[in-house]
């Protein structure tokens, strides 16, 4: 073998080899980068699935942000303020003296601070047994018999509107949910421990689906709520227009039909587990800036 | 409760023992309990909260909170041990970071492997050993996510809404990823052709994979105890004592046996793509 | 009687794209509604925009366009002052111009 050379040769293979060894790594550590956690599956499938995974995702992002420009929610905001502004009820009065916890009539950044422990009811309120409460109190409504109706009925369709008015004049508001009083600490544990209470048919609770992170159903991202950035985009983001019901739904209506599709018997409208829940994931989303109403499938 | 009142008049001449009248009172209870509407339910639930909310999550608790609605009966809170443990373990996994479904048990933890046992002990053996159904219906069982909810009736069959949370053929983009991927299950663990399926028919008892496989969907917690994976194939009575007239179990036995076709025969969509 | 229309506009360099969100249930007719008998048919035909006064953009609607649609469209020739007016006839009669001032 000649001998010319070879000073330039041996740094050559060393520089190759080291090429060689940082492409090694670099793609050793791209191919562990999947797009789930948890336990790995059989076979390659995963990961020759992913190309199509992301495309599929990326589109989806799309067609999410074109949507929000137009969202039909706008449509209820409005007509909430106008129910909100008008003399209904029994007693013929306007919710313009409602108190959401800032103050009679304040309705700007109120939701945002809710749920909280009202004086006047000595209760831990959210946003619809507020409403609820000063329908009753103001206006000469019924509570009990409101409660007891469904979703859809008239009435309760009006509570919805209530609703995503007063979400909406939080929109961009950080959540503020208070934790200081007993009662609030309380409702919190409360709310964390119906969360991850498995009971039923299929031994569901709310953890099951809610409690991992990057996780969805058939093709449904679910957002973690253990988790400050999974609570804040999700629950921040109710009531929101639902495209497929074309309809307002409002948290309240959302874990209704939780617990229906976790094989629970109904949550009465309002409860007080219905609101502990609330407040668990509100409390977790602290500081996350409120985003209804928002934009559902 | 007027009504009540009379009939309690008229059927205490016939009270002759104690037990009898043990026997009437609880029946007086049951009816009492039967009869409260929607509306009552709702008063109790917004009366308990005219103090402080100090009560813990108890069983009175959650009966404040929920009603009954068709056949979503408010038994189903009544948690069995399994379900209890395992909320547990949730809720304090939060604090330390341990991953909530599964449990490190490089310490042996006895009640844990005693709930696991307990679990393993519902797993059924199919009539006449017969472990393999047709992958067709098991493909329409897994995309059906009907069943056992308020909204359905009670002779309603269930679902076994597989694809909520696998991907199962490669076709059905639409899938979960709540739990792995069963793609390819049967062809990846070498079930790969008629001749072996065969061998799997004939002899399923002595095949791991088929009593493996088997014993996951009748109930995942007898392998690993908290996971997610609902308990399909384990009658309801067992677990906790009550009845759902209709079903015994979320999934039927031709169900479960369709299934394991799904997942091992090797010209079903999962593993012949 | 119908709810007012959402109207945005964005413009630049004299064009101004108008995005204007409807409030309309949109029955395609092919719908069957909770007693089993088709709700009838209910939507809007047709869709127009004046700019002072004068037709910039017509629409005319079939059966899949969705409960309260949401139309996007860019005008040229725009300056501020403007007036943008929209206006929806549905299959009804009824209708609902409103308008909407270039800033």
């Amino acid at each position: 073998m000649p001998q010319t050379n070879t000073r330039s040769i041996r740094p050559a293979y060393k520089e190759a080899w080291l090429c060689f060894i940082l492409v090694a790594v670099v793609g050793i550590a791209k191919a562990q980068s999947g797009s789930f956690e948890g336990p790995k599956s059989t076979g390659n499938v995963q990961k020759s699935e992913q190309p199509s995974e992301q495309s599929t995702e990326k589109a989806i992002a799309q067609y999410r942000q074109m949507l929000q420009e137009a969202n039909p929610a706008d449509l209820y905001v409005t007509k909430g303020e106008a129910l909100w502004n008008s003399a209904r009820g029994p007693n013929r009065q306007s919710l313009a003296s409602c108190d959401l916890g800032l103050g009679p009539g304040i309705v700007k950044g109120a939701w945002a601070q809710m749920p909280r422990y009202f004086e006047d009811t000595q209760r831990v309120q959210d946003l619809e047994s507020r409403i609820l409460f000063c329908m009753q109190e103001i206006q000469g409504f019924n509570s009990i018999d409101l409660a007891a109706q469904d979703f859809n009925t008239p009435e309760r369709l009006n509570i919805s509107l209530l609703a995503v008015y007063v979400a909406s004049e939080s929109e961009g508001v950080p959540f503020n949910v208070p934790m200081s009083l007993p009662q609030e600490k309380e409702m919190y544990k409360i709310g964390k421990k119906l969360f991850f209470l498995r009971a039923g048919t299929h031994d569901f609770s709310c953890s099951t689906c809610h409690s991992q992170t990057g996780r969805r159903i058939r093709l449904q991202d679910l957002p973690n709520l253990t988790t400050h950035e999974g609570a804040g985009g999700a629950y921040g983001s109710w009531p929101a227009y639902r495209i497929s019901t074309g309809s307002i739904w409002t948290m309240q209506q959302r874990l209704s039909d939780c617990f229906r599709q976790q094989r629970f018997p109904k949550p009465i409208f309002a409860s007080p587990a219905t609101i502990a829940l609330s407040v668990y994931m509100g409390f977790n989303a602290n500081g996350s800036v409120a985003s209804a109403p928002g934009l559902k499938r | 409760m007027k009504m009540v009142k009379a009939n309690f008049i008229h059927i205490s001449k016939k009270i002759r023992s104690w037990r009898d009248t043990f026997v009437f009172l609880f029946a007086l209870l049951l009816i009492g309990c039967s009869h409260q509407s929607q509306t009552e339910r709702v008063n109790a639930a917004f009366a308990s909260n005219s103090g402080t909310d100090t009560e813990y999550l108890n069983e009175s608790y959650l009966k404040l909170s929920f009603g009954p609605s068709g056949i979503a009966t408010m038994d189903r809170l009544n948690q069995d041990k399994t379900q209890t443990f395992c909320s547990q373990i949730a809720y304090d996994a939060t604090h330390t970071g341990m991953p909530l479904v599964s449990k490190n048990t490089s310490k042996p933890d006895l009640l844990f492997e005693s709930l696991r046992e307990a679990n393993k002990a519902l797993i059924f053996t199919p009539t006449d050993l017969v472990y393999f159904g047709d992958y067709a219906r098991g493909e329409a069982i897994a995309q059906d996510g009907r069943g056992k909810t308020w909204t359905d009736s009670a002779d309603q069959f269930s679902g076994g809404n597989c694809y909520n949370c696998h991907q199962l053929s490669k076709k059905e983009l639409s899938f979960g990823t709540l739990g792995p991927s069963l793609y390819g299950y049967g062809k990846s663990r070498g079930v790969t052709s008629q001749a072996i399926y065969g061998e799997l028919i004939k002899n399923p008892k002595e095949s791991p994979l088929v009593q493996y496989t088997w014993g996951m969907l009748v109930n995942s917690k007898a392998y690993n105890l908290c996971t997610v994976m609902p308990r399909f194939g384990v009658a309801f009575e067992s677990l906790k004592g009550f009845d759902h007239s209709g079903t015994k179990a979320i999934l039927n036995e031709r169900q479960l046996q369709d299934l394991m076709a799904l997942l091992l025969d090797p010209n079903s969509p999962v593993n012949r793509e | 009687m119908s709810d007012p229309m959402r109207i945005r506009l964005q413009s630049q360099a004299g064009v101004t794209t108008v995005k204007v969100l409807m409030s309309h249930e949109m029955e395609s007719g092919q719908r069957k509604g909770d007693d089993g008998k088709i709700v009838p048919l209910w939507n809007i035909q047709d869709v127009s925009a004046t700019l002072n006064g004068k037709v910039v953009m017509t629409a005319e609607w079939g059966g899949g366009i969705s409960k309260n649609p949401f139309l996007q469209f860019a005008v040229k020739g725009t300056k501020t002052g403007d007036k943008i007016s929209l206006t929806w006839r549905d299959n009804r009669g009824d209708s609902r111009t409103d308008e909407v001032i270039v800033s």
